[in-house]
C-alpha cells in the first residue's frame, strides 16, 4: 500500500482497541472502490478523529463498522467482536449518529427517542421514559421534547439524533459529522459534550471534514483520501510530523525570497507582503540576520507551528475539499 | 487477549447481517425452496392421494348396466364438478339449444318448453366452462340442486309439491307447484347419473358397452363403464361412466370426442355422501323483499330482454324433428326462411363470430354453412334449415341431402 | 447470540448489568403499530375505506326509496339484498372494496414498510439500535397484517352501522336460500371479515418484498399497487386460465362461500392456502433480500 501508513496490519488485536479493521474493503456493485484495504485501530478511551474530504470513504467505513454494509473483503472488529456478525451483542453498547439525524417528522422529539429505544431489544421498557428524558436533557432539548420533529431546526434535529445515541450508557460513540448544521454556540456545546463523555471513559469516534474540530477535541486521528487510509495516530504526533513554516512579512518580498533561497529554505512562496518557506536547517536567528544584512525591511518574522491541515496537505498534496 | 475467535474469519454470512456475494445468493435458496416445495406438493399430493385403481370383483358390462338400473339410491348429497369444453368459448344461447337438442333428442321431447325459463337459462351456463354444483336428494319428493356462482348461487329446490328456484344474485324467486311424479331436477342434467341415464338410453345395437377396469371417484371405489358408438359418423368417441361399486350410482361421466383430446363433458362428484341430508336443506321460504314469480305468470310474461335470443331459440326448438337414430341422430328444424343468424338474433357479437367460423359446404340440398364444435356440428342452409347433431360434417350434408 | 460474552475492555461498564427480557422485543411491535396508525396517511386510507359503505348504503337507499324490490342482479355481490337486510351491506361493502380499495390500502402500507424507513433514513438508526433485520422485518409484517385486519374491520363496522341506520335488520337468507338468525348472521359477518383480512396476507407479503427492493417509499408503493392492478387484469384474461389459480387475488371473492348453507369450503381453503404460500415465498424472499442488503440510505 502506498502512502506513509503508520500502522502495519496487526496480527493480534490489542485489548484496548475498541475498533480494529484489517484489510477492510468495500467495492460497490458498480465496481466503484469506496474503501480500499483499511487497517484502522481506535484505542479505548480515545477521542478519535476520522478525517477526510467528502467522498473519501468515511461514511462507508462507518456503515461497515455498524453492520449496515457488508464488506467486500477484510474484517472489522468493534468492541473486540466481529462485525457485522456480532451486531446484536455489540450495537447495544454503541451509540451512533450516522450521516445526520433521521427522524419521524410526525412524531414528537420524545416519541422519536421512544421509538429508537424500543428498537433495542436490550433496553428495559421500565426505565425507558426516564432514560429518554435524561437524554433529552443532556442535549438541551427538554423544553422542546413535545414538539413535532418536523418543526425542529436542523440544529435541534442534530441534537435529537445525538440524544438517540445517548439513550443508554455506551462504550463507544460513533458520531458522523456531529456539528453539521449547528451554529458556533451549538458546536461548542457538542464539543463540550464530547469531552464530557470521553472523560466518563466512553470512546468517541468522530468523523469530520473540519480540521479544527478534530484538532480541538481529538486525542487521535486518522486521515482518509480516496478510500485509503493515509495516516493514523495521536494528534500530537501527526502535527509534529509536518514541519512548520517560516513566515516573513516585508515590503521587499522579492528580495526576501532571494535571500531565503540563499539561506537554504525550500518551497518559497510569495503572497504580496508575505513570504513563506520551509525553514532551512539552521538557526532562524541567522536567517533573520541574513535578511536584515541584505537590506530587507522585516516587519514580521515567525515560525508557524504545523497544523493538522499542513500535515494533511503534506501527505496528500491537495486541498481538503476536493472530493476523492 | 484470548485466542482469536473462530468467528474472526466470518466477515460475512452466518449472522443476519449483510455479507459477501456467495452468502447473499445463498439466502434466496429459502424462497426458492419454499416455491419448489409448494410446486412439489401441488404436483405430488394428488398423485399420492390417488392410491391406485381399487381392486374390485370382476363384473360384466351387462351386470354393471343392470346394477345402475337397479340402483335405488334415495338419499345422497355431494358436490359435482362439471367441465364442458366444446372447443368454442361461451356460445351462450345457441349452444344450449344444441345441447338440449342433443340431450333431449334421443330421449324424447323438450318437456320443459317455455314454462321453466329460469332453470333452462341456468342450464345454458352449464354448457360451457367449469361449474360446481351441489346436489342433495332425499327420496323422490325432496331434491335440491344448487349452481355455485361467484358470490351467488342458483338453487332449485323440490320439496313435496313445491318447486322453488332461487337466484341469490338478483334475489328473485321462481315458484311452481308440481302435480304427479314430474321431477323438476331432470330439467337440469346435473348429476353424473342424469348424464349416464341419457347415455344408457342410447344403448342398443348401435353401441358397444364394456367394463374397463376400476377407478376412485370422490373417495369411493368405482367400476368404469365405457360406452362407444359402433356407427361411423358420430363425433362421440366414447362415454365413460364411473359406477359406484357399492350402490351402483354413477359417480362420474366423461364424454370424449372421436377427434381425441380433452373430454367434451366431464361431470363427476368431487364429494359424495349417501347419508340422509339435513332436512333443513330442503326448507325454503322466499326471503323478505324477494321478487317471487309464479310459474303461470312467468309463462305468460314475455322473456326478459337479455334472454330474448335464448327464448327465441327455445321456441324454435319446439318445432324440431329428429332424423336418424342412436348416436347419429340429427335434429332438424326450420328457422323460417332466414339464413345465418344475424348478430342481433343470436345475441350480441355471437353472430359475427359464428360467420367467421363456418365452413361453406355444397350438396344436393343447395349450399350452406357448417359450424363445428368438438362435439356438435350444425349445418345452416341458405334457405334457413338447420341440421344439428353430434355427427360429422359429412353426416350432416348427407342428412340435408336426404331431407331434400 | 447470548449476553454471556465476557467484558474485555476495562472501562466502566454499567451496561454489563443489562439482561434483556425476551418480552422486551414486543416493544418494537408496539411502537411499529403506533407509528403505523398515527400516520396521517394511514388514517386517510382508513377514512376512505370507511366512506365506501356509507356511499353504497346511501346509493342503495336512494335507488330503492320507492319500495324494496329485487335488483337486476347487477353490481357488487349481495347488493340486491341490502334493502331487505342491512347486514348485507357488510358483505356488499367487503365485496366492493376487496378487489381494489382494500388491497390498495394494504399495498401502500406494505410497500412503505421498509422502503419508507429507508428513504427517511430512520432505517439505519433502527438497525444500529439494533432492531435486528429479521426481527424488524417480522415486526413490519406483523404490523402490516394488523393493518389488513384493521382496514377490513373498518369497512365491516362502518357497513354494519350504516346498514343498521338505513335498512331493516333481522333474520337473513343465505345465498343457498336457507334462513339463519341475525346473531348467526353477525357471526358469519365477523368470520367473513377475518377471511377477507386473511385474503390480503399474501399480497401484503408481496408488498413487503417489493419494499425491500428499493430505497424509495413512493416507488415501492406504486410498484405494489401496480402489481395489484396488473394481476387483477390478468385474472380477467381467459387465455391465462391455467395460471390464474396461482394469482393471489384469484380466490378473493370466495369469502362469499361462507354465506352458503352448508358452507362451501373448497375455495376458501384454496384461498387461505394460496395466501399462506405467497406469505411464505415472498416473506422469505423479503428476508433473503433484506438481511443481505447494504443499507446506504
Amino acid at each position: 500500500m502506498a502512502g506513509p501508513s503508520v500502522t502495519e496490519p496487526e496480527p493480534e488485536r490489542a485489548d484496548d482497541a475498541v475498533i480494529s479493521t484489517r484489510g477492510l474493503t468495500k467495492r460497490y456493485r458498480g465496481g466503484q472502490l469506496a474503501v480500499d484495504g483499511l487497517d484502522l485501530t481506535v484505542p479505548a478511551g480515545s477521542v478519535f478523529g476520522f478525517l477526510g474530504p467528502n467522498g473519501s470513504g468515511k461514511t462507508t467505513t462507518i456503515r461497515m463498522l455498524m453492520g449496515l454494509i457488508g464488506p467486500t473483503a477484510g474484517s472489522a472488529r468493534v468492541l473486540g467482536r466481529p462485525m457485522p456478525h456480532a451486531a446484536r451483542t455489540v450495537l447495544p453498547r454503541v451509540g451512533a449518529l450516522i450521516e445526520g439525524p433521521a427522524l419521524y417528522g410526525f412524531l414528537s422529539g420524545r416519541d422519536n427517542l421512544l421509538r429508537y429505544d424500543e428498537a433495542d431489544p436490550t433496553a428495559d421498557p421500565r426505565t425507558r421514559r426516564e432514560r429518554v428524558a435524561a437524554a433529552l436533557d443532556r442535549v438541551g432539548l427538554a423544553a422542546a421534547a413535545g414538539k413535532k420533529a418536523k418543526a425542529y431546526s436542523l440544529g435541534m434535529k442534530q441534537r435529537l439524533g445525538l440524544a438517540a445515541a445517548l439513550l443508554q450508557p455506551r462504550r463507544l460513540l460513533v458520531l458522523d459529522e456531529p456539528t453539521n448544521g449547528l451554529d458556533p454556540q451549538g458546536m461548542r456545546e457538542i464539543r463540550t459534550l464530547v469531552r464530557e463523555l470521553a472523560s466518563d471513559g466512553t470512546t468517541v469516534f468522530l468523523s469530520s471534514h473540519l480540521l479544527d474540530e478534530i484538532e480541538q477535541v481529538c486525542t487521535h486521528a486518522a486521515v482518509m483520501a480516496r478510500g485509503r487510509l493515509i495516516i493514523q495516530g495521536a494528534v500530537a504526533d501527526l502535527s509534529a510530523g509536518a514541519r512548520g513554516r517560516l513566515v516573513v512579512t516585508t515590503p521587499d518580498a522579492g528580495e526576501a525570497a532571494r535571500v531565503l533561497k540563499e539561506q537554504g529554505a525550500g518551497d518559497v512562496v510569495i503572497a504580496e507582503d508575505r513570504v513563506t518557506a520551509e525553514p532551512p536547517d539552521r538557526d532562524p536567528a541567522e536567517v533573520n540576520a541574513a535578511l536584515v544584512a541584505a537590506g530587507v525591511r522585516v516587519r514580521g518574522f515567525a515560525l508557524e507551528r504545523a497544523s493538522l491541515e499542513d500535515a494533511f496537505v503534506a501527505l496528500t498534496g491537495e486541498g481538503f475539499d476536493v472530493a476523492g | 487477549m484470548a485466542p482469536i475467535d473462530s468467528d474472526d474469519n466470518t466477515t460475512a454470512g452466518a449472522g443476519e447481517e449483510p455479507g459477501g456475494g456467495r452468502s447473499r445468493a445463498a439466502r434466496y435458496v429459502v424462497p426458492v425452496a419454499v416455491m419448489g416445495l409448494a410446486a412439489a406438493t401441488i404436483g405430488l399430493v394428488p398423485a399420492l392421494a390417488d392410491s391406485g385403481d381399487p381392486d374390485l370383483p370382476k363384473v360384466t358390462a351387462e351386470e354393471l348396466v343392470q346394477k345402475i338400473a337397479e340402483s335405488d339410491v334415495q338419499q345422497l348429497s355431494g358436490t359435482v364438478r362439471i367441465s364442458t369444453d366444446l372447443g368454442l368459448p361461451d356460445l351462450g344461447g345457441l349452444e344450449s339449444g344444441m345441447m338440449s337438442g342433443m340431450a333431449g333428442g334421443p330421449g324424447g321431447g323438450g318437456k320443459d318448453g317455455g314454462s321453466s325459463a329460469d332453470p333452462s337459462a341456468k342450464l345454458t351456463e352449464l354448457a360451457s366452462g367449469s361449474h360446481t354444483l351441489r346436489v342433495a336428494a332425499d327420496g323422490p319428493d325432496r331434491q335440491k340442486v344448487s349452481l355455485l356462482e361467484d358470490a351467488a348461487e342458483y338453487s332449485l329446490i323440490h320439496d313435496g309439491k313445491d318447486v322453488w328456484g332461487y337466484d341469490s344474485k338478483s334475489n328473485e324467486v321462481y315458484h311452481s307447484t308440481q302435480e304427479g311424479g314430474e321431477r323438476p331436477e331432470k330439467d337440469v342434467p346435473a348429476t353424473p347419473k342424469d348424464f349416464a341415464d341419457q347415455a344408457l338410453k342410447a344403448i342398443d345395437d348401435t353401441t358397444s358397452v364394456k367394463v374397463a377396469g376400476t377407478a376412485q371417484v370422490a373417495g369411493r371405489d368405482a367400476y368404469r363403464l365405457v360406452v362407444e358408438p359402433r356407427q361411423k359418423g358420430s363425433t362421440v368417441g366414447a362415454v365413460t361412466v364411473a359406477v359406484d361399486a357399492e350402490t351402483g350410482t354413477p359417480l362420474k361421466f366423461t364424454l370424449t370426442p372421436a377427434s381425441g383430446g380433452a373430454a367434451v363433458v366431464d361431470a363427476g362428484f368431487t364429494k359424495v355422501s349417501f347419508a340422509k341430508p339435513d332436512a333443513s336443506t330442503f326448507d325454503f321460504a322466499p326471503p323478505k323483499g324477494a321478487k317471487v314469480t309464479e310459474a303461470d305468470e312467468k309463462a305468460a310474461k314475455a322473456p326478459e330482454p337479455g334472454r330474448k335470443a335464448e327464448g327465441d331459440l327455445a321456441k324454435e326448438l319446439d318445432g324440431l324433428k329428429v332424423i336418424g337414430e342412436g348416436w347419429n341422430s340429427i335434429a332438424a328444424f326450420d328457422t323460417g326462411g332466414q339464413g345465418l343468424p344475424t348478430g342481433a338474433e343470436a345475441g350480441g357479437d355471437l353472430g359475427g363470430f359464428l360467420g367467421s367460423l363456418g365452413d361453406q359446404v355444397k350438396g344436393d340440398f343447395g349450399s350452406g354453412t357448417v359450424f363445428k364444435t368438438r362435439l356438435v356440428n350444425a349445418l345452416i342452409t341458405e334457405d334457413g334449415k338447420v341440421y344439428a347433431g353430434a355427427v360429422t360434417k359429412d353426416a350432416l350434408v348427407k342428412a340435408a341431402d336426404a331431407a331434400k | 447470540m447470548s449476553r454471556a460474552e465476557p467484558e474485555t475492555a476495562g472501562s466502566g461498564t454499567p451496561e454489563a448489568a443489562r439482561t434483556p427480557n425476551p418480552l422486551w422485543s414486543l416493544g418494537l411491535l408496539r411502537g411499529e403499530l403506533l407509528i403505523t396508525f398515527r400516520r396521517w396517511r394511514t388514517l386517510a386510507l382508513l377514512g376512505v375505506l370507511a366512506a365506501v359503505p356509507v356511499l353504497v348504503g346511501i346509493a342503495v337507499k336512494i335507488e330503492t326509496g320507492d319500495g324494496p324490490s329485487g335488483g337486476g342482479g347487477e353490481g357488487p355481490a349481495f347488493i340486491s339484498q341490502i334493502s331487505n337486510n342491512g347486514l348485507f351491506l357488510v358483505f356488499t361493502a367487503l365485496a366492493a372494496t376487496l378487489p381494489f380499495f382494500l388491497p390498495m390500502a394494504v399495498g401502500v402500507v406494505a410497500g412503505d414498510a421498509i422502503a419508507g424507513e429507508s428513504s427517511a433514513g430512520t432505517l439505519r438508526y433502527l438497525l444500529v439500535a439494533p432492531a435486528g433485520r429479521t426481527r424488524l422485518l417480522l415486526t413490519k409484517y406483523a404490523a402490516v397484517m394488523a393493518f389488513c385486519l384493521a382496514a377490513t374491520l373498518v369497512v365491516a363496522v362502518s357497513a354494519l352501522a350504516v346498514g343498521a341506520l338505513l335498512f331493516p335488520l333481522g333474520d337473513l337468507t343465505t345465498i343457498s336460500g336457507t334462513r339463519i338468525g341475525y346473531a348467526e348472521g353477525l357471526g358469519r359477518a365477523l368470520l367473513i371479515a377475518l377471511v377477507v383480512a386473511a385474503s390480503l396476507v399474501g399480497f401484503a407479503a408481496l408488498g413487503l418484498f417489493v419494499s425491500t427492493l428499493t430505497g424509495s417509499g413512493i416507488g415501492a408503493m406504486a410498484t405494489t399497487v401496480g402489481l395489484l392492478i396488473t394481476v387483477q387484469i390478468l385474472d380477467q384474461i381467459p387465455q391465462l386460465d391455467a395460471l390464474q389459480p396461482y394469482f393471489f387475488s384469484h380466490y378473493w371473492l370466495s369469502f362469499a362461500d361462507l354465506m352458503r348453507e352448508p358452507v362451501y369450503w373448497d375455495d376458501l381453503v384454496r384461498n387461505l392456502g394460496l395466501q399462506a404460500l405467497y406469505a411464505a415465498v415472498f416473506g422469505s424472499a423479503a428476508w433473503a433480500r433484506f438481511t443481505a442488503k447494504d443499507i446506504t440510505a
